[in-house]
């Protein structure tokens, strides 16, 4: 089968994005020349137009750029932020091609031939292309297309825009290549030119037999690859499964509100990178790289998954406002975890007006700014002892069944009736005291007509987390409850609750221990 | 004295300006209270209470509370001064999945505040906070009106120096058969006017018992010393 490749290459790759990666007053102008430097080689490694009308080409040194212009800009070329870009152009490049691969530094390779049929024809699949690339401001790029991958290659170099999708196309195309474009260790190409071998097209005639002789089988199988008669060894992509995207500033940050305009960039990536998979994620984490500090790790959750980068930026914006830097960040890293299917909720039209947040994006609000565990929700267990019987548990991790109607399952309901607080409730002479036992637990129906001897004993709207030694006069009111622990939780405890006034009208909720010290647990409020 | 300052001040106001009758009010579940308050809380509005903290300020509020649970809105208490005990508010019918507890120091205590009634999913927020200058309850005003929610403000009575303009302020007091309502302030009323309202039909366990003679013999010795 007739397979058709697709060479896209971005000559300017890390000097077109520049502006793009930071948007700020730091990044240098564009419209004065600007080159960016092989910090090993020392040779420039792209220059802007501005530069290249002063006659500044990749491939010079240093002192020949500054000899051609004084007011020259240099900037360091990266090869990790240029591999980071070109994973980027490729996660967009994905959506419109199932096979590619990458072509490090700056070049990527699409399979098109199982393609064609779902675009209609290769004209309205570059048209796509095109108009996804474009999107991107300044990105200059070329391709080349031809029936196998490195002749694809050779003829983006050489020939840009042109597209040979046959053999014959191809090998016409390709005849006035010169050697030195090919794939081929530099000695090999020496020992060609040596020979009066130009061309490609004057290798090609050569027989194949002779060729392998004379120059080994590594020449042989890189011009049966050209020629399709080897398949490509290459890579295919396949997008990450976690997103996780660094950012290396350009200048050092000591404030935090400086922090937020990168932030930006890489929540705007994850944005992408989640709707692109329906997805959300509830967790995200932030690494800053210090200078001379171990790095600071920021985690931030939402108990709402969210996908908006505006979202999550405000969300940062509190978690950032609580935070002293230790040392000038140099570079941040954003990591997301715990992913989730996007749900499209539908609101009532009829409702009338709505909220502005979710109770779970209030949650989150708050935990954001105020740490996890100041946001509580009382809960309530099976126990007799009532710091036990009601807690309150921060919503941390909290799912969405969390903060949502829970409707009573049976188990509840029989967990419920099993919760008599009074396990042994003793009448003291004059007082008359109703044990759980003899109260039916129907209490709602037996309210109305016992007002205040409902079944469930009486409980105070407010515990104090620490028990407080009774300190005051009170008046003690009529009826006792006793309370104990169960034998298995440790040191075995009986107290005796009361209830009282203190001489300022407070409601108290007391006890009294085996030891006859008196503690106030609970106010009625 | 001015006009202007008379009206500043809250004793003039416009007839127009006074609540009109449709204004929705929620019933307070005490008759008396709703009497004293023509018809009951007002809706979506900074209420103030001047409370100590046990008098009974909770039970107070409670049937409003729970008429509110069934609006499936959360009802968050920002910086109690001690914990909630679920088996209190479940016994009572508030679901626990709507009920929030929130800590914060105090400027974020009202950030915190404003942002849940900012944001619609709250039907109450009740504060309790020392200080308050008269810009964060504007501020917490105009929150309480766009998310329709209701912010109680629950301060110690002795804080009295600052007035602050709320629609509502009470004064609490406790009473023996209950609690001692007076109105501060009051949109469209005058202050001044006092109500008891009694506990001893819901809660007759928390009031002093009326002595009668058969009783007396019967309850132990009432003031202990400890």
């Amino acid at each position: 089968m007739q397979t058709l490749w697709l060479y896209l290459y971005f000559p300017q790759l890390q000097l077109d994005l520049l502006p793009q990666l930071q948007a700020d007053a730091a990044t240098p102008d564009l419209s004065k020349p600007v080159v960016l430097l092989h910090p090993q080689q020392l040779q420039v490694q792209q220059a802007n137009p501005a530069a290249q009308a002063l006659g500044i080409r990749p491939g010079q040194s240093l002192a020949h750029a500054c000899a051609l212009c004084a007011k020259l800009q240099v900037l360091p070329w990266q090869r990790e932020l240029e591999q980071q870009l070109l994973e980027l152009l490729a996660q967009d490049c994905y959506q419109l091609c199932a096979d590619l691969a990458l072509a490090p530094p700056a070049a990527l390779w699409l399979r098109l031939d199982p393609m064609l049929q779902l675009y209609g024809g290769l004209d309205s699949f570059l048209r796509q292309l095109q108009q996804m690339l474009q999107q991107k401001p300044g990105l200059q790029f070329q391709y080349g297309g031809a029936a196998t991958a490195e002749a694809a290659r050779l003829l983006c170099l050489t020939q840009p825009g042109q597209i040979a999708s046959t053999q014959a196309a191809q090998r016409l195309a390709l005849s006035q290549c010169p050697v030195t474009l090919l794939d081929l260790a530099p000695a090999l190409l020496q020992q060609l030119q040596r020979l009066g071998i130009g061309q490609l097209g004057a290798l090609l005639q050569l027989p194949a037999t002779e060729l392998s002789r004379r120059f080994g089988a590594e020449l042989q199988h890189y011009l049966q690859q050209i020629q399709g008669q080897l398949p490509p060894l290459l890579h295919y992509y396949q997008p990450p499964d976690q997103f996780c995207a660094r950012l290396e500033l350009w200048y050092q940050i000591e404030h935090h509100p400086q922090l937020l305009a990168p932030l930006r960039h890489l929540l705007q990536q994850l944005q992408q990178y989640l709707q692109r998979r329906a997805q959300r994620c509830y967790q995200l984490q932030l690494e800053l790289s210090l200078r001379d500090q171990p790095p600071l790790c920021l985690k931030l959750h939402s108990p709402q998954a969210e996908a908006l980068a505006n979202r999550w930026l405000a969300l940062w914006q509190l978690k950032l406002e609580a935070l002293t830097l230790p040392a000038p960040v140099l570079a941040m890293q954003l990591l997301a975890s715990q992913y989730c299917k996007e749900e499209m909720h539908s609101a009532d039209l009829y409702q009338g007006k709505q909220g502005q947040y979710s109770p779970l994006q209030l949650v989150g609000l708050l935990q954001a700014k105020l740490g996890a565990t100041q946001v509580r929700r009382p809960t309530e267990h099976a126990a007799f002892l009532p710091e036990l019987a009601g807690s309150s548990q921060a919503l941390q991790q909290a799912g969405e069944q969390t903060i949502t109607p829970q409707l009573s399952t049976p188990e509840m309901a029989a967990l419920q009736l099993h919760q008599p607080a009074a396990l042994y409730a003793k009448a003291v002479p004059g007082v008359a005291v109703k044990t759980a036992a003899q109260s039916p637990h129907s209490a709602p129906t037996a309210a109305p007509l016992q007002p205040g001897l409902s079944a469930t004993p009486l409980r105070p709207a407010f515990l104090f987390a620490a028990p407080v030694p009774l300190q005051q006069q009170v008046q003690l009111m009529p009826g006792l409850e006793r309370i104990q622990s169960h034998w298995w939780q440790g040191q075995a405890q009986a107290r005796d609750y009361l209830t009282a006034q203190s001489a300022d009208g407070r409601w108290l909720w007391l006890y009294r221990t085996e030891q006859q010290q008196w503690f106030v647990h609970g106010v009625f409020a | 004295m001015q006009l202007s300052e008379l009206k500043q001040q809250g004793h003039v106001w416009h007839l127009n300006q006074a609540p009109r009758p449709e204004q929705t009010l929620y019933p307070t579940g005490f008759a008396e209270l709703d009497v004293l308050l023509g018809g009951g809380w007002p809706c979506q509005q900074v209420i103030e209470l001047r409370t100590a903290f046990g008098i009974g300020e909770f039970r107070l509020l409670l049937p409003y509370l729970q008429q509110q649970s069934s609006r499936n809105k959360l009802q968050v208490y920002i910086n109690a001064p001690a914990q909630l005990h679920a088996p209190f508010l479940s016994n009572q019918g508030l679901p626990l999945w709507q009920q929030l507890e929130v800590r914060a120091q105090e400027q974020d205590a009202l950030w915190a505040a404003e942002q849940c009634l900012k944001s619609g999913c709250c039907s109450t927020v009740l504060l309790w906070q020392q200080s308050l200058n008269i810009a964060r309850l504007k501020r917490l005003q105009l929150a309480a009106a766009e998310g329709q929610a209701e912010l109680f403000l629950l301060r110690p009575s002795e804080q009295s120096q600052l007035s602050l303009p709320v629609g509502l302020s009470l004064a609490l007091n406790p009473a023996p058969q209950g609690l001692q309502v007076r109105v501060l302030k009051r949109r469209g009323g005058w202050p001044g006017a006092q109500q008891l309202v009694n506990f001893s039909q819901r809660w007759p366990r928390l009031v002093k018992p009326v002595l009668s003679p058969q009783k007396e013999q019967l309850t132990p010795p009432a003031a202990l010393a400890i």
